[in-house]
């Protein structure tokens, strides 16, 4: 069954060799040497976290879910946690790969959660793939050598940095797919059934916390929408809702000087304690330690 | 040429400028000044000297220095200078004393005391000179991710300065800074001088007065209220060196019931009384 293509964690994915990585929150490999192109790899990955593909040259055809894409030199390709993907390329590819938690970006920056949500290219198969004229990919050449020049450290700051360079990317393609370029290039009117609900989890959550109300809002069938949900991202509605509540908690947890308690009342937990199970069996830490945690490291960092 | 006399802006955020002073002298710098958002200049020709709260610094290319909001600044120029002045606000940030985020952990605009100076190695100063061009281009895009590409670029250069500031002032490394000793600083700024004892930063922090004190002599190596006193001289010296107010309007100003008290605060902590301290300042600065 195609579904049951197992998740792979950062931790995980990190075994081959990135030179510029931090556990937990981002890594930048080249292309070259990552075996996520490698010739004939036809076996489908799934990772735990966002991906940026650069492909400054090369050719060939990269497969997620129902789509296939056929790319040139110049292009650039999006994955969001969870979404299946492989790679068939023609020619050796070359350029760079970066890739980074939610956590990472959506906690620690100026930048939320629900703008993040908002880049429906990381989440609709059908425009994950960006083709670039020749100037725009000279952009990206210098943007990524920028990249690679100040994340080559392991001083403080680097996390800021890394999530700067991270937030440009993303703009200069949330402005690239929005222009009004060649055909094909702007973002499709109807965004897909897992953008519109990532969407409506931004508004209503954690007032409304069932698949059952978030079908009901979007006008399918509650089985149709588990299904279509879960085929596009191997997760659940419910834990799709449930990771979100649990990255709420945390970006109060640091950007807030709220007990534990009014956090988890303003999350619509009857229960702190409850919270705080919940919360410890999602991250494997209590919402104090992660607290203690993070401030020193954000302090630092 | 519309970017030269007007400068790229989105009010209440962003504001940047060329700085081309000695040729036009736009940017009304003689005169000392303070205001309420941050300003970073980066200074790419020319020469001079930076007075800042009665500390004086010499810049030339590959300076860069930030001033903080309620910094009394002013300066001379020797060479005529060239350079970029960029200025945002905490808004731009969303730094608040809750959470001091970014803004917070740069000890060359947020440390009062220290040094506000970064010196760029000339090897890195085209680097460095580069980001300053691609934030220009960045901010004239007037699209709806202009400010997150805007604050990037800041956060990018903002970083390097201090990853050089670190290298360079050992002393000042903010390794062993806190969050809330960086919460307690911005706190402090908000309120001064409407709030001066310790039990009410304490309050507003959510944190006992005990803790805020205890945290602060480990990470900060003064006691809150020390803190809270060198903030109260710093905007003496200020006001003495700065304004026209009388001695006794001053007082009254940092909420001293009587001036002779402090008179007395002054003289102990400078050895000099405030109209001494005016006197022998203001000299030095006009």
């Amino acid at each position: 069954m195609r579904t049951s293509i197992p998740l792979t964690e950062f931790e995980t994915a990190l075994a081959w060799n990135c030179q510029i990585h931090r556990p937990q929150k981002f890594a930048l490999s080249k292309l070259d040497d990552n075996p996520l192109v490698e010739f004939g790899s036809r076996a489908p990955k799934r990772f735990g976290f966002f991906e940026v593909f650069w492909v400054e040259s090369g050719s060939g055809k990269v497969r997620n879910g129902a789509c296939s894409h056929t790319l040139r030199s110049g292009a650039l390709f999006f994955v969001s946690p969870g979404q299946r993907y492989f790679w068939d390329p023609d020619e050796f590819i070359r350029g760079e790969w970066v890739g980074f938690t939610e956590e990472f970006l959506a906690i620690g920056s100026t930048v939320g959660p629900e703008w993040l949500s908002s880049m429906s290219f990381f989440y609709d198969e059908e425009c994950a793939l960006l083709q670039l004229e020749s100037d725009e990919n000279s952009e990206f050449r210098r943007l990524f050598s920028t990249f690679r020049a100040t994340a080559y450290t392991n001083e403080a700051g680097l996390d800021d940095i890394v999530r700067a360079h991270l937030t440009l990317i993303i703009c200069k393609a949330k402005q690239l797919f929005g222009g009004k370029g060649e055909e094909g290039r702007r973002m499709p009117p109807e965004s897909s059934l897992l953008t519109r609900f990532r969407q409506l989890i931004e508004e209503h959550f954690p007032r409304l916390r069932t698949a059952g109300e978030y079908a009901e809002l979007l006008g399918v069938s509650r089985t149709q929408f588990c299904a279509e949900v879960r085929r596009r991202c191997g997760l659940s509605p419910g834990q799709l809702i449930q990771l979100r509540k649990v990255l709420e908690a945390k970006r109060r947890l640091l950007h807030t000087a709220h007990t534990v308690s009014e956090i988890a009342y303003a999350l619509e937990f009857e229960d702190p304690s409850y919270f705080v199970r919940y919360f410890k069996r999602r991250t494997g830490i209590t919402p104090s330690q992660y607290r203690a945690a993070m401030l020193q490291d954000e302090a630092v960092g | 040429m519309s970017d030269y006399a007007r400068g790229i802006r989105m009010p209440g955020l962003f504001h940047l400028l060329l700085f081309d002073e000695g040729k036009n002298g736009r940017h009304d710098c003689h005169l000392a000044h303070r205001h309420d958002f941050f300003e970073i200049f980066w200074i790419t020709r020319g020469r001079g000297r930076v007075h800042c709260d009665l500390r004086s610094y010499d810049f030339h290319p590959g300076i860069l220095f930030g001033v903080s909001p309620g910094q009394v600044h002013s300066w001379t120029v020797d060479e005529p200078v060239e350079g970029r002045i960029v200025s945002f606000s905490r808004k731009f940030f969303a730094m608040d004393s809750a959470h001091p985020g970014f803004l917070g952990k740069l000890p060359f605009l947020c440390a009062p005391s220290g040094p506000m100076v970064v010196e760029v190695e000339p090897v890195e100063a085209p680097f460095l000179d580069g980001l300053f061009s691609l934030l220009w281009e960045a901010a004239r895009v007037e699209d709806s991710v202009r400010p997150e590409r805007v604050r990037a670029y800041l956060v990018i250069i903002l970083s390097l300065a201090r990853q050089v500031f670190n290298r360079q002032n050992r002393p000042y490394q903010d390794a062993h800074d806190t969050k809330l000793a960086q919460r307690f600083r911005v706190a402090l700024d908000e309120n001064f001088p409407r709030l001066l004892r310790v039990s009410d930063y304490a309050s507003l922090l959510a944190v006992s007065r005990s803790h805020l004190n205890d945290n602060m002599i480990r990470h900060v190596g003064r006691t809150a209220s020390e803190i809270i006193h060198e903030r109260i001289e710093l905007e003496a010296k200020r006001l003495l060196v700065h304004s026209m107010l009388t001695v006794s309007e001053i007082a009254y100003q940092l909420q001293f019931r009587d001036p002779s008290y402090f008179v007395r605060f002054f003289k102990r902590r400078t050895q000099l009384t405030p109209g001494d301290y005016r006197a022998r300042f203001a000299l030095v600065v006009a």
